[in-house]
């Protein structure tokens, strides 16, 4: 019990365990002689542990009067806010810069926390849970191998193999037709095996899922998300029951989901899903030709839990056999099989990926490097300031390492201020992100363990980057410092010239990549959008019979066409419509045409030059009546008629682009191209009969696409119709009267993507208001950090050296002469750090490149701003000070310091 | 010996286990451990100090100055490793005061109409 008690004794101050440790075992152990072994073991912790605590907290708040050897600590502290309240703008600007760092940080952290480390939402963080990640080379390749998925056998087979899987799943997903009640749209099925919910832990939120055998027999049952519970069935349990139908099938929900939940891949996240069972997918698809059991049909991405005390990383390794085993039986699509395993995260591995985390973690890393060079900095020209001060403590008997262990001191509290005011920033700023924009960011909420991580980034580098400053400071010649407070200025600004470079060196890079991502978002903005027609609704609409769900090849097109006529002759009947139009692509939102189409252009050799090789031009297949229902209108010539509709029309209606490319400064009407179809042999002739201009809420952009509107009966093969219907008054309301009226002539007809006009123009808005808000948030932030920081340190040197200003005016310079050579110095300094960050600003924009779209030299001239920012600030910081200090008098000037 | 009445308000109210201490030491310079004895049979068993509490608030008061640590032994002692403690003028003093404040307190709840012991 005595050499317990001594061992607890430990947990006390040094001085207080040395000074009482006698006595406080004497006392106890007469305290406590009448108690058993087991209650003298509680008393004595009882008694040591919070008194140790509490002893602790007297030497921390009462300093030396708890009578220890640590009793400088309080002080310290007190010394530091003492410092703090003597030098409120540096220690401001510190604070603040932290702040800033430490808030931006835990932002970046939190993304990459959600997207990459994290699984995806609804599914809780588990050590066991792997995403498996089979590679097989290609029959015939070189030997490389690429991703693969799983056929339902192997994923039978995998999880025989119980040393390594505790349980194996897996899933694959179509497009049907989902009818919850106000007819068919098309949505995501997910069909997973039965035990996907079990081996991801994910309890659903009602309902008892799906059982093991609907694997392999057709139980019609589904499992719907949370938000179609809440929008659809108003979150009542009695919707555990209720039918919905899949591809015009009754299918019984079984679950519903818990919230968020969408699968253990977070790209699918915010379209709507449902999960059916695997054993549905032959009748949901008959004519699918893959059979979904089948070892051929490698369709299945998969999870799998591991075997207590398996790594992801040993799965390789020791399913080699097996892997060689399916490699065999599966030759063509499997061989030389491997199955990788990684800890399951949101997002799925890859390029994407991989930019992105490089990327964030770029960003991220020369954030912490300018906050804690900016810190470092004005840490240094304080502690320079104080050279006196610090020489004359040294003499007076103080050791360095106390006065080492007192900036240190001041760089925590500063450090620690800095992380609270961050902490609010960032928790408000998440929030009311999150109450404005909770689609975007579902999942950022302020969480304490990001944030907590960031804010130790910050204080152990402050605290790193605080010793430069302490050990350079105290590091002084006692008797020189004390004689001539000048004489180290020669290498004290060579440390901050130093600072000053490191700054803008890693600032360039963030910045110029947020003004670049600025700058994109800017350049895509469309002015007229507010002019979009809610009395227009688009559409797409797929026919979803069921004997030919999948399989393009299986598909009519001659039927399909029919039937799409047909949906449009009806819509016409109904009383508030005016006209509707058919396209197969974008209803000129993205106004994407086939490009798999050429259309070579007939007599005129330079247009078509390098041998004949054809122009390549967007089409979209369009019925008449397209462009006046959606509001473009024709400017020369005319619209496609109802007589185009019908076989063996050669007429095509060609947009402004297409015109001025094609024939700049001639009369488009009655020019001849031809289309040639895909292996080149047959030719069908063209005639341009119109040129239609822009609606009034499209706006100008600035590479516009070259469109030809051919019509609706020369489509072939197969494709997905967008209708667009016009109606007297709000689109919206007349929706019941048209999904009716689609649903009477094609049962079969799913719709999705419905939006009017105005809804969708207002979304592109709004989405781009929002990514401008952050882009810009970042970007603001990240200047500022930067110049203040830049200011701060420039113009701290720059007064520093007030003395030598003015020994040279003594000595005849002129103030303007002093002014200019500190700006130059200023500007120069400057110009090299940018340099020097060049190489990572090239990176920067290669990695943003392949994300922004239509990249130009004009978003680069935008971008290019920033360089002179950073210049002018770096310059107004050496300028200022110096003014400042050659309208000194020399001699008061000599007296500054 | 005059004390400080500042110095004495600054101290004040005391640390219940600091007044228990200061009333233990009134009559006899006493050890740790007879400190404890004494707070408990005083308060009826009700207040067992424990030695980390009681060691803690002895080298609070002893930088405070309210007690000293007795160089010489007494004579009759069984064990002469044992650090005896005395009350200082100022620990006296703070003990009155800390009296005096607590009855004060005390007439003021009784001109309220309060008793022990009603609820």
């Amino acid at each position: 019990m005595r050499r317990l008690y001594r061992a607890l004794l430990h947990l006390y101050p040094r001085r207080f365990s040395e000074e009482y440790g006698e006595e406080l075992w004497r006392a106890f152990e007469q305290s406590a002689r009448h108690r058993s072994t087991l209650g003298r073991l509680a008393a004595a912790l009882s008694d040591v542990i919070p008194n140790a605590i509490a002893a602790h907290w007297d030497v921390l708040r009462h300093g030396a009067a708890a009578g220890t050897t640590w009793p400088a600590f309080g002080s310290d502290i007190r010394f530091a806010f003492r410092q703090i309240k003597a030098a409120p703008l540096v220690s401001g600007v510190v604070i603040a810069v932290l702040a800033l760092g430490i808030g931006i940080n835990a932002g970046l952290l939190t993304v990459l926390d959600i997207f990459v480390w994290q699984p995806a939402p609804g599914i809780s963080r588990d050590a066991s849970l792997a995403r498996l990640l089979p590679r097989a080379s290609r029959p015939n390749g070189r030997g490389e191998k690429s991703s693969t998925s799983l056929s339902y056998p192997e994923i039978l087979e995998l999880r025989e193999r119980r040393d390594v899987f505790a349980d194996v799943a897996g899933w694959t997903s179509l497009p049907l037709g989902v009818d919850l009640g106000a007819g068919a749209e098309s949505m995501t099925t997910f069909f997973p095996t039965a035990n996907l919910f079990r081996v991801l832990r994910v309890s659903l939120a009602a309902g008892a899922g799906f059982p093991d055998e609907a694997d392999r027999s057709y139980v019609p049952s589904a499992i719907i998300p949370h938000s179609i519970w809440m929008t659809h069935f108003g979150g009542l349990p009695d919707v555990i029951g209720k039918t919905i139908r899949v591809m015009n099938q009754p299918f019984t929900i079984v679950g519903v989901a818990p919230p968020l939940f969408n699968g253990p891949d977070i790209q699918a996240f915010g379209q709507p899903a449902i999960w059916v069972p695997l054993g549905t997918r032959g009748s949901l698809a008959p004519s699918d030709a893959r059979d979904v059991s089948a070892r051929r049909t490698v369709a299945f991405r998969t999870v799998a839990r591991l075997a207590p005390g398996v790594a992801p990383d040993d799965v390789a390794r020791m399913t080699t056999a097996t892997a060689t085993r399916l490699a065999q039986l599966e030759p063509t699509r499997h061989a030389s099989l491997t199955i990788d395993a990684v800890r399951l995260t949101a997002m799925r591995p890859g390029g994407d990926r991989t930019e992105t985390i490089a990327g964030i973690a770029l960003v991220a890393a020369l954030i912490v490097v300018i906050t804690c060079t900016n810190v470092s900095a004005l840490l240094l020209g304080r502690a320079a300031a104080r050279r006196r001060e610090i020489a004359v403590r040294l003499a007076l008997g103080a050791t360095r390492r106390r006065l080492i262990r007192q900036m240190l001191t001041e760089s925590l509290v500063h450090a620690l201020l800095g992380a609270t005011v961050a902490l609010v920033l960032y928790a408000v700023v998440i929030k009311l992100a999150y109450a404005t924009i909770p689609d975007i960011i579902y999942g950022l909420t302020p969480r304490l363990p990001t944030f907590l991580s960031a804010a130790a980034l910050a204080l152990v580098t402050t605290i790193v980057f605080g010793l430069a400053p302490a050990l350079h400071a105290t590091n002084a010649d006692i008797g020189e410092a004390m004689k001539n407070s000048g004489s180290g200025s020669i290498q004290r600004s060579r440390v901050q010239t130093l600072f000053v470079v490191a700054q803008l060196a890693c600032s360039q890079p963030v910045l110029v990549v947020t003004s670049l991502v600025l700058a994109d978002l800017r350049a895509s903005a469309n002015e007229n959008a507010s002019r979009a027609p809610a009395s227009v609704i688009t559409m797409a609409s797929t026919l979803m019979r069921p004997e030919h769900s999948a399989a393009s090849e299986s598909r009519d097109a001659v039927a399909d066409l029919r039937a799409v006529q047909s949906i449009r002759d009806r819509l016409e009947r109904v009383p508030a419509v005016l006209s509707v139009g058919l396209s197969t692509e974008g209803a000129g939102v993205s106004a994407e045409g086939d490009e798999g189409r050429s259309i070579v252009i007939t007599g005129r050799a330079d247009v078509a030059a390098g041998g004949g090789v054809p122009t390549r031009l967007h089409q979209l297949y369009v019925s008449s009546g397209y462009l006046a229902t959606l509001g473009r209108p024709i400017t020369r010539g005319r619209a496609l008629t109802p007589d185009d509709d019908r076989a063996g029309s050669s007429a095509v209606v060609v947009n402004e682009a297409a015109a001025s490319a094609l024939w700049p400064g001639e009369n488009p009407i009655g020019k001849r191209l031809s289309r040639q179809s895909d292996d080149g042999l047959q030719s069908t002739p063209l005639e341009v009969v119109g040129v239609a201009g822009l609606a009034p809420y499209e706006g100008e952009e600035t590479e516009p696409t070259a469109l030809v509107y051919a019509p609706l009966s020369t489509a072939s093969g197969w494709w997905d119709a967008r209708l667009a219907v016009r109606t007297a008054g709000d689109a919206r309301a007349t929706l019941p009267q048209l999904r009716a009226a689609i649903r009477e002539v094609e049962p079969y007809a799913a719709l999705g993507d419905i939006s009017t006009l105005a809804e969708r123009y207002a979304a592109q808005r709004q989405e781009a208001v929002q990514s401008n808000a952050a882009a810009f948030a970042i970007g603001a932030a990240a200047l500022v950090l930067a110049s203040l920081g830049l200011y701060a340190i420039i113009a701290f040197a720059v007064a520093q050296r007030t003395r030598e200003i003015g020994v040279r005016m003594a000595m005849g310079a002129s103030p303007k002469r002093v002014v200019q050579e500190f700006f130059k110095n200023g500007v120069r300094v400057s110009a090299i750090g940018l340099a020097i960050g060049l190489p990572a600003t090239v990176i920067g924009i290669r990695l943003v490149k392949a994300s922004l779209f239509g990249f130009t030299i004009h978003n680069v001239a935008a971008v290019l701003v920033v360089v002179p920012v950073l210049i002018a600030v770096a310059g107004v910081a050496s300028w200022l000070p110096a003014r400042r200090a050659g309208r000194v008098d020399p001699l008061i000037a000599l007296r500054a310091e | 010996m005059t004390v400080d009445r500042d110095e004495v308000a600054a101290l004040l109210p005391l640390p219940p286990a600091t007044f228990h201490i200061l009333l233990a030491l009134l009559d006899e310079d006493r050890h740790g451990y007879a400190i404890i004895q004494d707070v408990e049979e005083r308060t009826g068993g009700e207040l067992r100090m424990s030695a980390g509490t009681l060691y803690r608030s002895i080298a609070r008061m002893v930088e405070q100055g309210l007690i000293s640590e007795v160089a010489k032994r007494r004579p009759d002692d069984d064990d002469a490793r044992r650090r005896y403690y005395r009350l200082t003028a100022l620990g006296n003093a703070v003990a009155r005061a800390e009296m005096g404040r607590l009855s004060d307190l005390v007439r003021l709840a009784r001109q309220r109409g309060l008793t022990p012991g009603t609820t």
